[in-house]
């Protein structure tokens, strides 16, 4: 997901969005990523520590894995856009620092992005002052120039 | 945007293939929940525009592509989580659920 803007955006590639949000959002919600006791859970290690949702990110990245050598061999997404993965660079202190920060915020609620917005969705209210953080936050550090 | 709308509509389709799976209580929310959730989305908002990712995007795009600094972004974040939840329900009992 990089911060590319997105012109003219043709009906497709809009109907290939939805859909893949739609899915995500559901796989996010029968793995139970959406359900912030769970997170908690996986991430209280010195209490009564439940590691399913290790097994969540595992299968993830493997079908990920698979979608990505795909895309490489045919060089288009599934929803016929070009496709193209960015090249690695080496990691620096700005990545460091916002996954601390974004870890601390997710130890303290057990809600990241996508979850909140499907909690917000389901009409979970405490999603609401979350996501309105999470906007806020989003916001305050949004990229100079970037329009959304 | 069109993603997001699809992850909003998410509840409502899980609801209507399996009827009340997926649905979420609404809890009840004092000051101090709200402002906690209201810290906490500040952080993974602020967090997430500096590293470029979240869980999904580092932890499982980034990983699945082999990145070493999704790498050490899923490491970061991990450590930072499980140090939260271990101060806030073993050193600090009573402050949160």
């Amino acid at each position: 997901m990089s911060g590319a803007t997105h012109r003219g955006s043709t009906l497709p590639t809009l109907a290939g969005a939805l859909l893949a949000g739609l899915i995500f959002g559901i796989g996010l919600i029968l793995a139970g990523m959406s359900n912030p006791a769970k997170v908690l859970a996986f991430l209280d290690l010195a209490g009564d520590w439940d590691p399913s949702l290790a097994l969540v990110m595992v299968s993830g990245i493997a079908v990920t894995r698979v979608g990505l050598l795909i895309g490489r061999h045919t060089g288009r997404s599934a929803s016929g856009e070009p496709f193209h993965a960015s090249s690695h660079r080496p990691a620096d202190r700005r990545l460091l620092a916002g996954s601390a920060l974004f870890g601390l915020g997710w130890g303290l609620a057990g809600f990241c992005p996508g979850p909140a917005v499907v909690a917000v969705g389901a009409g979970y209210l405490p999603a609401l002052p979350l996501a309105a953080g999470m906007l806020i936050g989003l916001w305050v550090r949004r990229p100079a120039g970037g329009a959304h | 945007m069109a993603f997001v709308a699809g992850l909003l509509a998410a509840p409502a389709a899980v609801g209507f293939a399996v009827p009340g799976f997926g649905a979420f209580a609404p809890a009840a929310l004092d000051a101090t929940d709200t402002l906690r959730l209201l810290l906490a989305g500040l952080l993974v908002g602020v967090g997430t525009r500096l590293a470029n990712g979240c869980t999904s995007g580092h932890g499982v795009c980034g990983l699945a592509r082999l990145s070493p600094r999704s790498l050490a972004a899923v490491a970061v974040f991990m450590t930072a989580a499980f140090g939260v939840v271990f101060a806030i329900r073993h050193l600090l009992p009573g402050v949160a659920a």
